[in-house]
């Protein structure tokens, strides 16, 4: 990604700012000298221009210090070209409350090009931090933090021209994806620690335990409970056998049978009437029948359900044309169909139409119903007549003195006694009915059904809280490594970062040899031969943050401007004619601000170089700013400071 | 835009000294990931997917 600054333009600010307009042309030149004098707005510039490539805000204070004269507002465009698109970054200030409002100007755009705040391509937008800026819009004081033991400028300037921010960013998204995680399990459970697990381990073998015993109290019961029916069954056998012995008794008992058989029969045949009426809820009762007509009457006075179906916005969706006249466009048909599907489908349609018809039409002779439930009633008091008439005959048979008989009744009656145990020791190990549970007072640890739920529950409770943990385990790791990448990428950058410095600093710190032995967050100095050299001139320290900056800018994935103030003020005339002939041949673009002392030596540099360099001079005659370009008046200007 | 050669291979070091060893489906999925945070160019659900393909050591656990 390339950027370039094609100018800027400043209305009512201090210094030599009231009314300024640089243009650098549609395409700028590669390098460009501005003459200014000292107090004609070097500084205020290049900090506008830090604050317009940066998101940073700009204290009301700052705001109010850029005030030119007795004018309320002011303003500064900085104009650029993104990979050849135009960009305007823009600032509204007003000083009497010392705002400044941010817009951005973009050509090509659906929305008018205008808009607030900061709009930049993704990727440049993070990459330009306040840091950032420093570095490209240089700021003389780099060239002493960069140095400074106590401060991590030069690592910082690594991170963010590499974006290792970006990768070492990715934490962050981690632990919220952890937060998340966590938050979920804490809606289960809030153990996700081992003793946490340990504890929820062991509740899950517990209900396991219970379960198993559980299982087997059910299957014990079960067994004993068919071999007492069996039991029952055979001592039922054997007293009707026994019973049959005597004459009379047994064609009583005869006839007892047969009409048992018969009712069986009729309560069967009316089971099955009852249940088919119970289907056909018109026959229950006159007051579900005349409920449902009226519901099929409601539905057609309602015109319900909606004649739209899906189909018709399916096949509006394929037309040129809404219904209502307006052109459709291929918004406007995506937006049809995904709201189709709120719609009836014209099956669907059709089958609550099929309803409504069979609604209305509802017919059902309730009182059947009901007479067939006093017919089953009766059917069943019959029965339990008849049982009764067979125990008197068994009781006649035993006052008689059968003691034979009365031992087989005692013995089925203990039989039956155990059943009935047996069966509500059963019921309760497995009865699944909510109510009997509730009425028999049965908890997990005594009802089988109940104590499956807690397993499937605690099961859950200790999988979530495996999986968090697991979550965070595989977190933990990707975070380290995370980590690795970030601290083995700075480091392989550093060095190469550091070799390049070097190889320049061979070329412009030819006065004394220098050369960076160390960039561990600042750069170490030393001299070749004769070790770490903490204190090095200005000129010095120049050189050494122009070498390291442009062996950092010129190799970065981004090409971005250069933009100093009096690069050459503090430089002996050597190295003067070094950084002049070297650094600005490792930049696309390079906008040096000197004042006319620094022609000599280092901007001199530039006079042969033709068609690529500007030259502008800013001179400022009874008030009045005026920019003049050139390289004539460029070469020849006399400044106050100068004269 | 390609990753810087430098960063390339400080990535590769450090998925090789990963323990245990991450699966290849892993390596070409978190060096993606890693392409597109340095364009400012991920989702989050692009890191979910690359973290839970995170090999751990979970045993003696059970």
């Amino acid at each position: 990604m390339q950027v370039l600054i094609r100018g800027w333009s400043a209305r009512n600010l201090r210094g030599g700012l009231r009314h300024l307009d640089i243009d650098l042309g549609e395409q700028p030149n590669r390098w460009t000298l501005i003459q200014m004098a000292n107090g004609m707005g070097k500084t205020t510039t290049m900090t506008l221009l830090r604050y317009a490539f940066t998101d940073e805000e700009i204290p009301p204070s700052v705001v109010q210090s850029f005030r030119g004269g007795d004018e309320a507002t002011g303003s500064f465009e900085l104009r650029l070209l993104i990979d050849n698109r135009p960009y305007r970054l823009g600032f509204e200030f007003n000083f009497r409350d010392g705002s400044a409002t941010r817009y951005t100007v973009r050509a090509d755009t659906r929305d008018g090009g205008h808009v607030a705040g900061r709009v930049l391509p993704t990727e440049l937008s993070d990459l330009l931090t306040p840091q950032m800026a420093r570095l490209f819009v240089f700021d003389g004081e780099l060239a002493r933090a960069i140095r400074d033991l106590r401060q991590r400028a030069a690592d910082e300037a690594i991170r963010s021209l590499y974006r290792l921010s970006q990768i070492s960013g990715l934490k962050s998204s981690v632990d919220k994806l952890v937060d998340l995680e966590q938050r979920r399990a804490a809606a289960m459970t809030s153990a996700s620690e081992e003793r946490g697990l340990t504890r929820l381990r062991n509740a899950r073998n517990e209900a396991s335990a219970v379960k198993r015993r559980l299982e087997n109290e059910a299957a014990s019961t079960s067994t004993s409970l068919e071999i007492r029916r069996a039991e029952a069954a055979r001592l039922k056998a054997a007293i009707e056998e026994h019973i049959s012995e005597d004459e009379g008794l047994r064609e009583r008992l005869r006839a007892l049978d047969d009409r048992e058989r018969e009712l069986r029969t009729d309560v069967n045949e009316l089971n099955v009437e009852v249940l088919t009426a119970l289907r056909r809820p018109p026959c229950v009762h006159p007051r579900l029948l005349e409920r449902l007509q009226s519901l099929g009457g409601r539905l057609f006075e309602l015109k319900l359900p909606e004649t739209m179906s899906a189909e018709f916005f399916r096949d509006l969706a394929t037309r040129d044309t809404c219904i209502c006249g307006r052109e459709l466009g291929h918004d406007e048909r995506e937006h049809i169909i995904e709201g189709a599907h709120r719609y009836l489908a014209q099956d669907q349609i059709s089958i609550i139409n099929q309803m409504k018809l069979a609604l209305r039409s509802t017919e059902g002779d309730a009182q059947a119903f009901s007479e067939s439930i006093t017919r089953l009633s009766g059917k069943l008091s019959d029965r339990q007549r008849l049982r009764t008439e067979r125990e008197r005959l068994e009781i006649e048979r035993v006052d008689q003195g059968d003691d034979e008989l009365e031992l087989l009744q005692q013995e089925l009656a203990t039989a039956r006694s155990d059943i009935d145990r047996l069966e509500a020791q059963l019921e309760r190990l497995t009865t699944r009915d909510s109510h009997r549970q509730r009425a028999l007072r049965l908890t997990w640890e005594s009802n089988l059904p109940q104590c499956e739920t807690e397993l499937g529950e605690r099961e859950d409770r200790l999988s979530i809280a495996t999986n968090t943990r697991t979550f965070k385990l595989k977190a933990e790791a990707f975070k380290s490594l995370i980590d690795d990448v970030d601290r083995l990428s700075l480091d392989r950058l550093r060095e190469r970062v550091r070799l390049r410095t070097n190889e320049k600093l061979v070329r412009i710190a030819r006065t004394e040899r220098l050369e960076v032995s160390r960039i561990a967050g600042f750069l170490e100095i030393a001299t070749p031969g004769f070790g770490t050299k903490p204190e090095i001139s200005e000129g010095q320290s120049l050189s050494v943050a122009y070498a390291f900056l442009t062996s950092l800018l010129s190799d970065a994935p981004y090409r971005l401007p250069f933009v100093v103030d009096s690069p050459a003020v503090s430089l002996d005339a050597v190295n003067r004619r070094e950084v002049g002939e070297l650094i600005p041949g490792f930049f696309d673009q390079m906008i040096m601000f000197v004042i006319s002392t620094e022609r000599e030596g280092f901007a001199e540099a530039f006079y042969e170089k033709g068609d690529d360099v500007r030259f502008l001079t800013i001179s400022r005659e009874d008030g009045e700013t005026s920019v003049v370009p050139g390289l004539p008046f460029f070469r020849t200007f006399q400044d106050r400071d100068a004269a | 835009m390609s990753m810087d050669p430098d960063i390339e291979t400080a990535l590769t070091v450090a998925l090789d000294s990963m323990s245990p060893e991450p699966s290849e489906e892993f390596r070409r999925r978190f060096r993606k990931l890693c392409e597109n945070a340095l364009i400012s160019n991920h989702a989050e659900s692009e890191v979910r997917r690359v973290l839970e393909l995170v090999t751990i050591d979970t045993e003696g656990e059970s």
